[in-house]
């Protein structure tokens, strides 16, 4: 008896590995494709070519760079604090990979219907900033430490800003769970009543993975690389990788919160083996990652000051207003879903 | 497993509260507080108080211990002075015993308290239970597995996760709804002042 239970735990976990590798390497795969997606779009709005000699268009340019980078020599200044100068870059890869368990992928497609999904998002977005801090700081370096510094501030404040456009699409569908979410996005897409809170979530999000206009902790003028100035080698791609990771899975999370997730016009509803939903899933995720490299090639870079004022002093009485409005909306028209 | 992993979590938050005290470096004790606070959430997520646990996580370990941490590395904190103050600690330690023993002592007058609640001792007399039906050839099912807490695939799982949130919702709006609004408008004071005071003192807008 005793046995045989041990035998079905054992497979439980090993259905469970499989289960988060079928996750893990498409997303792994993704955020390398990003990467030479970024490069290409960046190139043919500065009317470039790219890279374009490694494998067909340059697709296999990614892993020729991972490879680049494993092979070099790792670099640890002497007077850094060894244990969080590792730490840092293997827990913002493992926060920002973590938040793909969650993500609905279609009907039921999910390695966790977690009941306090959006939460766990926040959480896991909140605890991301501490690789950025512990970067920072373990490396004894002006740098590294103001670019941390600067990083840190910015993604606290523009949480608020984050969380509470969250908020507001979670009173209207009264739960915290992503399917429930999309589900209720059957009848219209949340970005039609909402359109002034995507614009200042969308905001929101390209300073949360701190992309430009607001990537203030790696402008290259005034700070050498920013928080990830001394790292080198196989643990500056694990940075590499969380922030595109990151990007991914916010665009995944903007599609699923204001654009219907894998919901689309009946046409696409289908029984047969192909899954239809992930992929309209995965078109939707393409364009905000597309709007995330445009407005990198469009956009210059702010001030610091200007990009903390711009926070707290005009999008943050604008969240909370929208706060304020919504409910109200709701209850005056008796439409509040709970 | 289950009960093994809430025995790490509560070892855990123990051992680095010990350590916040006891590192000599204010930013590594802020990094055993963060240990902290993390171990405490998941030890409240495995009881199966997912909500709490992760407003643990959102509100100390996102927001508070940040800031914390922010202040620690900006302020230039000399190394050799925190030793040297360090060395004076210990001359308290009588106080912090009588403080601490009168605590401990108040804490267990409030609260019952039994041995089968200690998880480390019940765990023990399980072992011993198991090593029973090993020996016996008795059926015994004891296995519980982690996904348990988390898995909503579970009825009773999905209940008490949906059921935590409305019920503190039902508590909070129901019977605390005016301390509820009173907390709120001191919220919003409490934000509009600084940005009130930040849009003055700036002069290019």
């Amino acid at each position: 008896m005793i046995n045989n239970n041990l035998t079905l735990t054992i497979i439980n976990l090993l259905i469970n590995l499989i289960d988060v590798l079928l996750v893990l390497l498409p997303v792994l795969l993704s955020v390398a494709f990003m990467t030479i997606i970024e490069r290409k779009q960046l190139a043919a709005h500065q009317r470039r070519v790219g890279p374009n000699t490694t494998g067909y268009y340059g697709i296999l340019q990614p892993f020729a760079d991972a490879l680049k980078l494993i092979l070099k020599e790792t670099v640890i200044p002497s007077q850094s604090n060894k244990v969080l100068f590792y730490l840092a870059p293997i827990s913002t890869l493992i926060f920002s990979l973590l938040g793909w368990g969650i993500i609905p992928f279609g009907e039921g497609l999910t390695l966790s219907d977690f009941s306090l999904g959006i939460l766990y998002t926040l959480a896991l977005s909140s605890l991301g900033v501490y690789g950025i801090l512990f970067a920072g700081w373990s490396a004894n370096s002006k740098y590294a430490f103001l670019g941390s510094l600067r990083s840190t501030a910015a993604m606290i404040s523009y949480e608020l800003i984050l969380s509470s456009a969250i908020l507001i699409v979670i009173l209207l569908t009264g739960s915290f769970n992503f399917t429930t979410i999309i589900e209720s996005q059957q009848a219209v897409w949340f970005v039609v009543p909402l359109l002034p809170v995507f614009i200042f979530y969308f905001i929101s999000i390209l300073a949360e993975t701190s992309r430009t206009p607001f990537d203030l902790q790696e402008a290259e003028s005034e700070l050498v690389a920013g928080f990830f100035t001394e790292h080198s080698s196989i643990i500056f791609v694990f940075f590499f990788l969380a922030e595109y990771s990151s990007i991914v899975l916010f665009s995944c999370i903007t599609a699923i919160l204001f654009f219907g997730g894998y919901n689309a016009p009946e046409l696409f509803i289908n029984e047969s083996v192909i899954n239809l939903q992930s992929i309209i899933l995965g078109l939707k995720t393409c364009i905000f990652c597309f709007l995330f490299v445009w407005f990198r090639a469009t956009l210059p870079r702010l001030r610091y000051d200007q990009l903390i004022e711009f926070c707290w002093l005009n999008l943050l009485p604008v969240a909370v207003a929208f706060i304020i409005l919504v409910p109200s909306i709701l209850v005056a028209f008796d439409i509040a879903p709970y | 497993m289950k009960n093994l992993l809430i025995d790490i979590l509560a070892f855990g938050t123990l051992f680095s509260g010990v350590l916040v005290i006891t590192s000599k470096n204010p930013v590594i004790a802020v990094i055993f507080l963060i240990s902290v606070f993390v171990n405490a959430a998941g030890y409240l997520i495995l009881l199966g108080i997912g909500f709490i646990g992760i407003s643990y996580i959102i509100v100390y370990v996102g927001a508070i211990a940040v800031l914390f941490l922010f202040i620690i590395m900006m302020i230039n904190i000399k190394l050799t002075d925190i030793l040297e103050t360090g060395s004076q600690y210990t001359k308290n330690l009588p106080l912090a015993l009588a403080i601490g023993s009168l605590f401990i002592y108040e804490i267990f007058t409030i609260i019952p308290f039994s041995f089968n609640n200690v998880s480390a001792i019940s765990a023990l007399l399980d072992l011993l239970t198991n090593l029973n039906g090993l020996i016996l050839n008795s059926e015994i099912y004891t296995v519980d597995y982690v996904n348990t807490a988390f898995s909503p695939v579970i009825a009773d799982t999905t209940f008490t996760n949906f059921l935590q949130i409305e019920a503190i919702g039902q508590g909070l709006y129901t019977y605390g709804a005016s301390w509820l609004i009173i907390t709120s408008v001191v919220l919003l004071l409490a934000m509009v002042s600084p940005i009130f005071i930040s849009r003055k003192n700036s002069t290019n807008i």
